[in-house]
């Protein structure tokens, strides 16, 4: 594929199909990897959630856990803002303090013994927890990521985002594909 | 059909990206940015709403909400197995709703919604691994207990999927599909030493070592021996006349277990051999009473390569080889003539095959599965002689092709609103023409906390070798038998209000025919051959509730209600080995700071039939265990009581067996101590 296109920009093609193709306007993402999928969401939550005391916190951290997909790439997000404040990835051992983090992911290859442990360790901290395991919202977590119609949407459910003294936009809500305990 | 997302759910980083399509893309992001446009960014920079419509270009691996399913999945997991302690698969199978155990001292055979046969080899039930069938290919038998090729501690899930399974899995799946997802390397990260000991001599060391290493090979190595001395006397009024009706050390049961499992990206390697021995104290099959040299031996083994990968956009392909071995052997004196013969009866069995399973997500509204299963039944034999003098008896043997092709599919006509519908064709060489059994599912969610499903499925199970030739007791043989059918109607609705609540209910209707029973009239001109003569008509409900709480804490509560009449020659009415009611009750609770954690479970099982048409009452069992699951300076431990209230409750007779009922353990306890390092 990407000899492809190597061929393709040689030849001076690709030129012409911009020309052709290019109306000026921006091209809309239409396809990505799940993995910045996930990322562009957690970064979406981190603008559209309430935290208590947000002044007293210097930058916005997404936890990761370790042995997940995301903590391959810490740098995803540098440069980026969110509540006025610098955005960093943190990745987590297992069952480490959770308390720095603003959002904690966790991944679905964790296992479920792991998922629940570090919600037990959340409970009732101001953290918002999101992973993409299937069974998450039974588990006790507050938002989980599904693929449906091989694009990737989201769940909530309230009740933990209260318990957490957490508060999430109207407009994320509204978009969830389904919510819980309003 | 369940994905786990463990199971399969490692999700790639590469997609292949083939196409104009893609070209097209990547040539006008590079458009905007001729230095090769940064999509992550991009898609950074969109707005929630804009979110939810970005495709996804790696393929999914499909993994459904459990809500979605088309079945009442019931979902065990490492957790509740902590929790409750349960020692071999029957344990767990016990607690699950609609699921119900029975031992004749010689293996654990489950019954569903209302339907078991004593005598039966655990047939109807398709026991998986990851995802792999295990039920032997002589018997058709799908292991529980100790002679099950797991040990509890590798288990990370247990599924449930009651009804009929055929449209996806084929044979075997008429009541129900068992699937047990394993732990990798990374879940022990580490080495784990393991001794248990309990009533009646019971012993059991283990060694377990996993780990994920930099490279991303993930490595898991287990093995175990497990010994228990069992009861050393065992009271059976029918055989009084036989040393007073004692059997005196009869019930001795040994196992030994080997499993590994590697990991590394995409690619599955399973190995597992398992060997248990079991002492029969029960004098089945005609054998001389309290004759020590009784027993059985049943030897597994498997390996099974699996490997995962994404072949365009939307599109993942799973292919698999596997090969398994199944031995048995059982040893019986008889007296014949007044003279003490020993007999010998053995299976062997050899099997290799493979799979390829596609699945899809490239059309819109729908995700479709579709495969093909390929199994060589390389051997298949029986073999029983009298040792001495020796008498050849039975030497059956074959070999032959199963293949099944499936397709499913999964169409979203609304947000809220599913169609599942899918059919599997099989051709097996025990039967004549091929079997079609479709599955059809209407999940449709009226407020978002309400999953309702309609469910129709249909199940067959073709004869097996043991059906079909000369059996161990020189019976007929039956070469016309066919194949059994179920066809199964349900109707679940699923609250999940939020806050860890789960309620359930069902609605059920299984209808049974031509089910292979042993004809065991002296009279009758087929007397000793499995004909299809049975019929059963099962319906009932089921009722659960759930609450999970956050701090671990899980109350749970479920119960069965089921009617089931068995129409054979003979019998009209109640069928035997069919409890009306089954009501389960589990409760866990944390103490110290998740340091500990005790579970209790009641589990009552009502009153059945024998085989004799005799009542076995009503009984219930309550087990405790008491667990400190937080590593203390590495050590970890727990102390289970199995049958606190020392209940002497009555399981069935199988039909090989004089006794009508067998008395069963009362109060046992058992401790586990393990080693991190």
């Amino acid at each position: 594929m990407r000899r492809l296109y190597r061929s393709l920009n040689r030849t001076g093609l690709v030129a012409l199909i911009c020309l052709l193709s290019h109306v000026g306007a921006a091209v809309a993402v239409s396809a990505s990897s799940i993995e910045e999928l996930t990322l562009a969401y957690l970064y979406n939550f981190l603008k559209f959630t309430e935290w208590p005391a947000v002044d007293s916190i210097n930058e916005m951290t997404i936890c990761v856990s370790k042995a997940g997909r995301l903590a391959a790439n810490p740098d995803a997000l540098a440069g980026r803002l969110a509540q006025n404040k610098k955005v960093v990835i943190k990745s987590l051992d297992t069952l480490k303090d959770p308390r720095t983090c603003q959002i904690l992911f966790l991944d679905q290859t964790e296992n479920s013994l792991n998922i629940s442990q570090w919600l037990k360790q959340t409970e009732k901290l101001p953290i918002l927890t999101v992973s993409d395991k299937p069974d998450f919202l039974d588990m006790g977590g507050m938002i989980m990521l599904i693929e449906a119609d091989n694009r990737l949407q989201f769940e909530v459910d309230l009740t933990g985002v209260r318990n957490a003294g957490l508060n999430l936009n109207s407009q994320v809500l509204k978009i969830a594909r389904d919510v819980r305990g309003k | 059909m369940i994905q786990s997302a463990d199971f399969g759910g490692r999700s790639t980083k590469t997609a292949f990206r083939h196409g104009r399509q893609t070209v097209l893309f990547s040539i006008s992001l590079a458009c905007l940015n001729p230095a090769a446009a940064d999509n992550a960014d991009q898609v950074l920079d969109l707005p929630l709403a804009e979110l939810v419509n970005v495709e996804i270009t790696s393929a999914s691996r499909f993994k459904q909400k459990i809500s979605e399913a088309p079945s009442a999945v019931e979902v065990l997991t490492a957790k509740d197995i902590t929790s409750f302690n349960w020692r071999t698969l029957a344990d767990a199978l016990n607690a699950i709703r609609g699921l119900y155990i029975r031992n004749d001292r010689d293996y654990s055979y489950a019954g569903a919604r209302g339907f078991m046969r004593p005598g039966d080899y655990n047939s109807r039930l398709l026991i998986m691994v990851d995802g792999r069938r295990m039920n032997d290919a002589a018997y058709d038998s799908g292991f529980i207990g100790e002679e099950f090729m797991l040990d509890m501690n590798l288990i990370e899930r247990i599924e449930y999927l009651p009804g009929s399974g055929s449209s996806v899995y084929g044979g075997n799946a008429l009541l129900g599909v068992v699937n047990v997802i394993t732990k990798q390397g990374k879940d022990f990260n580490g080495g784990k030493l393991t001794a248990e000991g309990g009533s009646m001599d019971t012993f059991r060391v283990r060694g377990t070592y996993g780990k994920k290493f930099d490279n991303d090979v993930d490595i898991l190595l287990n093995a175990s021996q497990y010994a228990s001395n069992g009861n050393s006397q065992l009271y059976f009024p029918q055989f009084s006349a036989t040393h007073n009706g004692f059997a005196q050390n009869m019930d001795h049961e040994q196992s030994s277990r080997v499993f590994t499992q590697l990991n590394y990206h995409n690619l599955a390697f399973h190995g597992g051999f398992v060997d248990r021995f079991k002492q029969d104290p029960t004098a089945s099959f005609g054998a001389i009473f309290n004759d020590s040299y009784n027993y059985v031996d049943d030897r597994s083994a498997y390996m099974d390569l699996d490997y995962h990968t994404d072949v365009a956009k939307g599109l993942a392909l799973e292919t698999r080889g596997f090969h398994h071995w199944y031995n048995y052997y059982g040893v019986t004196p008889q007296a014949i003539d007044a003279s003490r013969v020993v007999n010998y009866d053995a299976a062997n069995a050899r099997w290799w095959g493979g799979e390829l399973k596609l699945t899809g997500t490239q059309f819109k509204s729908h995700q479709w599965i579709s495969g093909v299963e390929l199994q060589y039944d390389d051997l298949q034999q029986l073999l029983n002689y009298n040792i001495k003098p020796y008498q050849l008896l039975n030497n059956s043997y074959q070999s032959g092709t199963r293949i099944g092709v499936y397709l499913q599919d999964e169409y979203r006509l609304a947000d809220n609103l599913l169609l599942n519908a899918g059919a599997r064709l099989d051709q097996n060489h025990m039967i004549n023409g091929l079997q079609l059994n479709p599955r059809v599912g209407l999940i449709w969610d009226p407020i978002s906390t309400l999953t309702t499903k309609l469910l129709y499925g249909s199940a067959f199970r073709a004869p097996n070798l043991y059906e079909r030739s000369t059996n161990s007791l020189g019976f007929a043989a039956n070469a016309n038998n066919k194949q059994e059918l179920i066809t199964s109607y349900e109707a679940v609705a699923e609250f999940r209000p939020g806050d860890g609540i789960k309620l359930l209910g069902t609605l059920f209707y299984n209808d049974m025919e031509k089910v292979l029973l042993q004809d065991l009239t002296p009279t009758s001109a087929t007397y000793g051959a499995f004909i299809n003569a049975g019929k059963y008509y099962a319906h009932g409900f089921e009722l659960g509730s759930e609450k999970k709480w956050h701090n671990d804490r899980l109350l749970k509560l479920t119960w069965t209600h089921t009617i089931t009449q068995q129409v054979a020659p003979g019998i009209n009415g109640w069928a035997q080995g069919s409890p009306n009611n089954l009501v389960k009750a589990h409760y866990a609770e944390p103490f110290l700071d998740n340091r500990f954690q005790l579970g209790f479970e009641e589990l009552f099982i009502d009153q059945q039939l024998t085989l004799a048409n005799q009542i076995a009452p009503a009984y219930h069992l309550m087990n405790i265990n008491f667990a400190l699951t937080k590593p203390w300076h590495g050590f970890q431990g727990a102390l289970g009581i199995y049958n606190v209230l020392d209940q002497h409750y009555l399981a069935l007779g199988s039909a090989q067996q004089v006794q009508d009922t067998l008395a069963m353990d009362g109060r046992t306890a058992r401790l586990r101590v393990e080693y991190n390092f």
